[in-house]
Order: C-alpha cells, then structure tokens, then sequence
C-alpha cells in the first residue's frame, strides 16, 4: 500500500514531464538561402527569406530558430543602419533565447548606437530582472518541475512518518518550490503581454485615435516600450501610464513578440 | 440762632456721612493720548513714541504720518488693558488700547511729530503735535567706526556683488562694550536680489557674534586692532553677497552700529552707556543684460568664471566610461547658471553622453561630473566644454572653456567602432556576426504553467488521501510508532552492548515488544507458538519455531547455564526474518 501511495506522488510530478511534446525544426533550405544572399549583399532577398520564415507556424520553426532568424534580421537593420529597429530584433531574439551572447552583445551596440542607455544598467533591479528571464520558457518550466521534488520529499515523509521535523520540511519545499516557478511564472506574464518597441528616431506621436489628424495625446520617446492593445490596419493602439492609451502608426511601433 | 447753627452742623456731618454712597464720577468720553520716551534723542538712537485710548470699545490707528528725515522703523500691534473697580458697589470696567510706534531719526534737527489720526468708537481722533529734538552723537561718532567697503556703483542683472561692512570703536572703550548692534534697515529687505550663501568660513578665522537690528545674531569676522583717524579701533567685518535679479536701483538706506554698555548691573545700578555711529545709505544701479549679441546658448552665467576639468581615467576601450568633472569658480553666479549639455554640442558627437551626475554648488564653485562614453578609436582627447557668459568688466558676452584633455581610446577587439565612416560596410561594426548554423529545435516545449499547477495540484491531493490512510491506522508520530520503527535499530545497538544471555533476552523482548506494541516484560515466559495462534499472525512456520527456539535458548542460557551470550547474528537475523514478515 505505501509502496503505491509513493509511486502515486512521485508520478504527480512525473506526469507532466511525460506529458511533454517536442518541437520540430524546418525551414533549413530557405535559411541557407537567406545565409547565402546576406554573404553575396543581396540584403533586401535575405531580408525577405527570413521574415517568411518568422511568418511560418511556430510548429515549423522553434522558439530558439527563430530567435537566430531575428537575430540575422537585426544584423541586417544594423547594415541598413537602422539602429532602432536592430534594437527591436535583438530585443525580440533575447526574449526568446535568454542566454545568446551575440544576441546581447550586439543589442547593446545597437543601443548605444541609437543614443539609448545600456539594455543592462548593472544596478539592483536590472540585475533580478536578468536573473529572472535568463531562462527560456521551456528551462523555467523544468526548473519549476524540479524545484518541486523537494516537496515531494517532504511531503511523501511527512504523510508516511508524520512529525515536526517533516512538516518543516514540507514548507521549507514550499518555499523552494516557489521560488524555483518564479522564471516560470514571469516568463508566462511576458508571454501574455505583447510590447512594441518606439522605432521612430524623433520618437513617435501617440494620437487619440487612429487618424493623423487626431488630438496629440503624447509623443513617445524613441526606445520605449509600449503595450500593444489593439490594431487598425496601419496603426496600433498602446497603453500609456495613468489608465491612458492612445494610437501610434504600426511603422513606428516594432512588435517585440515575434 | 444756635438751633439753625446745630442742624447745618448735622446736615454737614450728614452729607459728609454720605459722601461715600454717591455714585462714582461718570467719565466723559474716550482718552487719546501720545507721548514720546524722551525729549531729546542722539543721533543714531530709536525714539519710541506710546499712543494710548482710555475708555474706548474699539479703537484703531490708521497710519503714521510720514515724517522727512526720520522713518518709521517699525510699529507694534495693539496692546489691549482692562481693569474692573468696584466702588460703592458698583463695578466699573475701563478698557486701555496702546501701540507703540519706533522712529530712528536720520538727521540733528527739531522734528515735529503730526498728529496722528485714529478711529475710536467710529470717530475720526487726532492725537497732539509732539516735538522731538536730535543731537549729535559725538561720543559715538569720536569712537565708533563704520564704512560699506567695495561697494560697486552698478552691476548687470544676475551679476553677484558683495556688501562688506567694517566696524568697531576705540580699544580703549573696548573693555565696557558689550553691545555690538548694527542697525541694518536693508537686512532682509532687498527687493530684487538673492542672497548667496558664502560657504562655511575658514577655521582659522576669528569671529565674534554680533546682533543684526536686535533681532538676529551673525558671526563677524575679527580683524583686530586697526587704526582709524590715528587712533586703534578694535575692527570687524560681516560680508554679504547678493545676486541682482532685476534691473532697477537697489536702495541700502542710511546704517548705524549701536555699541556701548548695554547691560545693567544685576541690581540695575549700572547706567546704560550706547553710542551710535552711521554710514551713509548709497544705491547701486543694476542695469538690464544687453540683448544685442546674446548668444543662443547663452547660459546665464553673469560674472568673471574660470574652469577646470579633469577625467576619472584617460586610457579606456570605445564605450568605456569616462567621468569628466568640471568645475567652475571666480566671482559669478555660480549657482544660477545652466550647465552645459555635451549631447548638444558638436564638438561631442564622437561620444556618448549619459547625462550629468553630482551637479554641486560649493560656495566657491560649481562642479559636474559628466558621463561621457567615446564611440571611436579615432578619438584623442575630451574637447573643451563651453560655457557662453556674460563678462560684466568687458561688458560682452564671451565663452570660458576647459582645457582639452588628451585620452587614449582603444579598439575593441575584432571592431573598427561604433560609428563607423562613410562607405563602410557596416557588418563590420559589429564583432558579433549573422548566425548561421540552424538551431536544432531540441529545446522542446517545456512544461508549462498548467503542467506545474497540475504537479502543484496533484502533490497536494496524493499528499492529504495518503496521509489520511496512514493515520487511520494512527498517528505515525505517535510514541509506540516512533518505537516501533526504531525496535530493530535499538536491537542492534543493545546487542552489541550486551555481555550476557539475560542481557541479550531482555533486548529480544524489548524489540518483540516494541513491535506487538507491548511492554517487553510481557514477553518474559511467553509461549511464543500459542501466541502466534492466538494473534492469527501470518508468520513462516520456520520463523516462528526459530524464535520459540531462540527464546528457550536464552532462558536456558540465563537461567540454568553459565549465561554465555549467543551469536549475535543469530537474534539479528531472526529479527530481520520477522520483520521482513511483516511482523
């Protein structure tokens, strides 16, 4: 009967690990075209290849393979010396591969080019901000899984065994576990959101509604972040502080959510 | 005759009697009154004069007539008395309003005091003419001092000028002075000017407090003994630096130094003894900056100003920090001038400015700490910061620039900078390439949030259904479970201790007992086979028979033989078989 009840518990949290599917790559050749026009300064064709390889159904190419594709199109922004927008693909390959070097490096390049503050201040909060998305959403759902074993433990004594000492152990497990779903839970809450970057380098005007002849509700800086909450064709409506939103035109807004 | 002459006598007697019983005199009206402390006042001296209302309910005082050569130095509020008497039992309440009105006269002359008009109980009132006569203080002007010194006849609007005052009086008087008072009517009241505070002064400069309109204590700076006219003076100086705001002329009304014996005896036999010296009022003209030839980046900086710089490092890699800071000083509006912005001028556009940090005003000068970031190797020094100011000695604007400060500016490995030439190709800015190789995909999708909530979920639930099965057998914390659990590791530990058949049985019997959930002595002669049949227990026959064995061996052992211990194999194996029972 324990023998059961242990394997019942340990399959809990086993469930979901099986659970799991996998992606699949594709879109090889159609990169290598790209590679190919990018190395031969036929910019404008490998422009053209890698975006419809971001346009192809995430089943076809994987969160980490379009993070490089973003990554090249930034390069490309850059050749073209449109800083901003290289700002906005690097930004947009990080949030999906954390951890890629190149990726930071450049964006930071990007930025000082485009008369921006470093992407990483070095203080407090940038720091716990880098701390908590250095993982894709794929690492910090395995963190979150794993971090829970502990409590497994704990709680598989403390149901068997009883006693002070478990039940400790069970919230010190509770705790571990919490903190461990931590990157899980700000990797969905960047997920659900959906910025845009400002890419217009006189910064750009946010209308109060989708016209250009409509009231000047602020104008945005170049560099900054917005929330996209709804679309026209040709325009985007983003949210400001204080409760307000306002339009602003979708070339002057780069869809960091790609 | 002598009977008329003895009732006049009782009818004096009588109304003399009765005098008291009349009512008290009636008062015919309200009592304005004025009255000066003295006749006669020195130079320099304020003169007080006290108006008073007798018997009014209300009474207010309009305005003090203006009085040419001698200013009103300051009026005080209403001073209200009132006072009850009972007489022949009736109570009679008078009402007293006063004010007092100080003068300090500017002149020797015989002033006339106007009458001065007041409204009592609705009525227009006027008090007397009042006369009041001014002599020279010679005493105070023989032995006292007083000079403004460095006084500028006109400055430009934002220009800072500096007011010094010298003072002091004879050494010799010097012993019974304890009175300093500088009489200041310009203190605080100078439309049109602000104040700069001068820093904190040196530590080795002596200083005395002296009063300031009797009202505010401020540190004078000693100067020692001086002479003045000949003779030593004990001299001190309060300095005082304005900045003109406006144009127009600042008017600094004629000032006096009260000095003397001031305090009385502690019985108050010793005489007030105060002199009074002045300085003239002067003006000083501030004229408005000329608009003609104001540059655009004017930075209203008025004053002769010097600048300095220095860096935090002078050999850095492109994008590095470099921490300018620029001070400026000399004798200008330090703390109103607009600083200048690196990220506008052009002489910059080879860095990244990040801004100013510590913009700090000293007293004595005003430093920046600048940010500055050089995005090219081609860079070789920090170019002089400008800084356009009005320079009030030439009467032009003009631009004071730090010095330009040499720097070594590194490539970064595998990059030519960040901003590159015309016709580069710009791939070559980056030391960070396309990435070609494809990315596999073997990342997977991850559990997501629901998966975790579902683990989150599931743990709990399997968690309180195991629990709740386990306790209902009882509380697995209990003290019998906790002994029961640890029986075979107390045997183990017994065991080895043990010396002696007895000692070996009676830990057999503690483990036997731990697990049955008795007391060990309940073991002690126990037929274990009947037993065995009585619990029902699903025990291997063999197992059963090995321990009845064992327990007669030992009995045996302890009882009848020479108490040798046995194998301690023996009983640890036999433990371990029933335990593996489920015993």
């Amino acid at each position: 009967m324990r023998a059961i009840l242990i394997a019942l518990l340990w399959l809990a949290c086993a469930a979901p690990v099986l659970a799991t599917g996998r992606q699949e790559a594709g879109g090889a050749s159609r990169d290598a075209e790209a590679i190919a026009a990018y190395r031969a300064g036929d910019l404008e064709t490998a422009r053209s290849l890698w975006l419809e390889l971001l346009e192809a159904e995430p089943r076809q190419v994987s969160g980490a393979e379009r993070a490089r594709v973003l990554y090249n199109l930034g390069n490309l922004a850059v050749r073209d010396q449109e800083d901003l927008r290289a700002v906005g693909y690097y930004t947009a390959s990080l949030r999906l591969r954390p951890r890629d070097p190149d990726a930071r490096a450049n964006l930071e390049f990007a930025r000082l080019a485009a008369g921006l503050p470093p992407a990483d201040r070095g203080d407090l909060s940038a720091t716990v901000n880098l701390l908590l998305t250095w993982l894709t959403r794929a690492e910090a759902g395995w963190l979150a899984l794993f971090s829970m074993l502990p409590l497994l433990v704990a709680l598989t004594l403390e149901a068997l065994r009883g006693g002070r000492r478990w039940r400790w152990g069970a919230v010190v497990g509770v705790l571990l576990a919490l903190v461990g779903s931590l990157p899980l839970w700000v990797g969905i809450a960047r997920g659900a959101s959906d910025p845009v970057l400002v890419v217009a380098a006189d910064g750009a005007p946010v209308r109060a509604e989708p016209r250009a002849d409509a009231d000047l509700v602020e104008s945005a800086e170049p560099g900054t972040t917005l929330e996209r909450v709804d679309d026209y064709p040709g325009w985007v409506r983003v949210e400001l502080d204080r409760g307000r939103s306002g339009w602003v035109r979708s070339e002057e807004a780069f869809a960091l959510k790609r | 005759m002598k009977y008329w002459k003895n009732i006049f006598v009782v009818v004096v007697a009588l109304c003399a009697l009765a005098t008291p019983a009349l009512p008290a005199p009636q008062q015919t009206g309200p009592r304005v009154t004025a009255q000066l402390d003295t006749g006669v006042v020195k130079l320099g001296s304020t003169v007080s004069c006290t108006i008073q209302v007798d018997g009014a309910a209300t009474a207010t005082l309009d305005s003090i007539p203006t009085i040419e050569g001698m200013p009103l130095v300051r009026r005080s509020s209403p001073s209200y008395h009132s006072y009850r008497s009972i007489f022949n039992g009736r109570v009679t309440e008078r009402r007293t309003i006063s004010w007092t009105v100080f003068f300090r006269p500017s002149r020797v002359d015989e002033f006339v005091i106007p009458p001065i008009q007041l409204s009592v109980d609705a009525k227009e009132v006027f008090t007397r003419e009042l006369t009041l006569t001014v002599v020279a203080d010679l005493k105070g002007q023989d032995f006292g001092h007083l000079v403004f010194i460095g006084v500028p006849e006109r400055v430009y609007e934002g220009q800072p000028f500096t007011v010094r005052m010298e003072f002091g009086w004879d050494l010799q008087l010097n012993p019974m002075v304890d009175l300093a008072n500088l009489i200041l009517p310009w203190w605080n009241e100078l439309p049109g000017t602000l104040e700069i505070d001068a820093g904190a002064s040196s530590l080795s400069v002596q200083t005395a407090e002296v009063s300031v309109n009797s009202r505010v204590r401020v540190r004078a700076t000693e100067l020692g003994s001086q002479k003045v006219d000949g003779r030593d003076f004990r001299v001190l100086s309060v300095t005082r630096t304005f900045v003109a705001t406006r144009a127009g002329s600042l008017d600094f009304p004629q000032s006096w130094l009260e000095f003397g014996k001031g305090r009385r005896g502690l019985f108050g036999r010793e005489a007030r003894e105060v002199y009074h010296v002045g300085a003239p009022g002067f003006s000083i003209e501030v004229r408005p900056l000329p608009t003609e030839g104001q540059p655009f980046d004017f930075s209203k900086g008025v004053g002769r100003f010097e600048a300095r710089a220095e860096v935090s490092r002078r050999d850095v890699d492109v994008g590095e920090s470099i921490r300018l800071t620029v001070d400026w000083t000399g004798e200008a509006n330090l703390e109103f001038f607009e600083l200048p912005d690196p990220s506008r001028l052009e002489a910059f556009d080879g860095f990244r400015s990040y801004g100013s940090t510590n913009d700090r005003f000293y007293g004595d000068r005003r430093r920046v700490v600048y940010d500055l970031a050089p995005l090219s190797p081609e860079i070789h020094e920090i170019p002089p910061v400008p800084l356009s100011v009005f320079d009030p000695d030439l009467e032009e604007y003009t631009v004071v620039t730090t010095p330009a400060i040499p720097i070594r500016v590194r490539a970064l490995e595998g990059a030519v900078g960040l901003s590159g030439e015309e016709g580069d190709d710009g791939s070559a800015l980056f030391t960070h390439d396309i990435q070609t190789q494809p990315e596999r995909g073997d990342e997977g999708g991850g559990p997501g949030g629901g998966a975790v909530f579902g683990a989150w979920g599931s743990l709990t639930a399997l968690w309180l259904v195991s629990r709740t099965i386990v306790r209902r057998r009882g509380d697995p914390d209990a003290p019998a479970a906790r002994r029961r659990r640890g029986a075979r590791r107390k045997l183990g530990r017994e065991l080895r201790r043990t010396k002696s058949a007895g000692a070996q049985s009676q830990a057999l019997f503690e483990f036997l007992g731990a697990r049955s959930g008795e007391a060990p002595e309940a073991w002690e002669g126990r037929d274990v086979s009947t037993w065995i049949i009585a619990r029902d227990l699903d025990l291997e026959s063999e197992v059963a028979r090995e321990l009845v064995q064992l327990t007669g061996e030992l009995d045996r052992r302890h009882w009848a033989g020479d108490d040798a211990p046995l194998e301690e194999s023996r009983l640890t194996s036999v433990a371990d078989r029933l335990l593996k029972e489920g015993f």
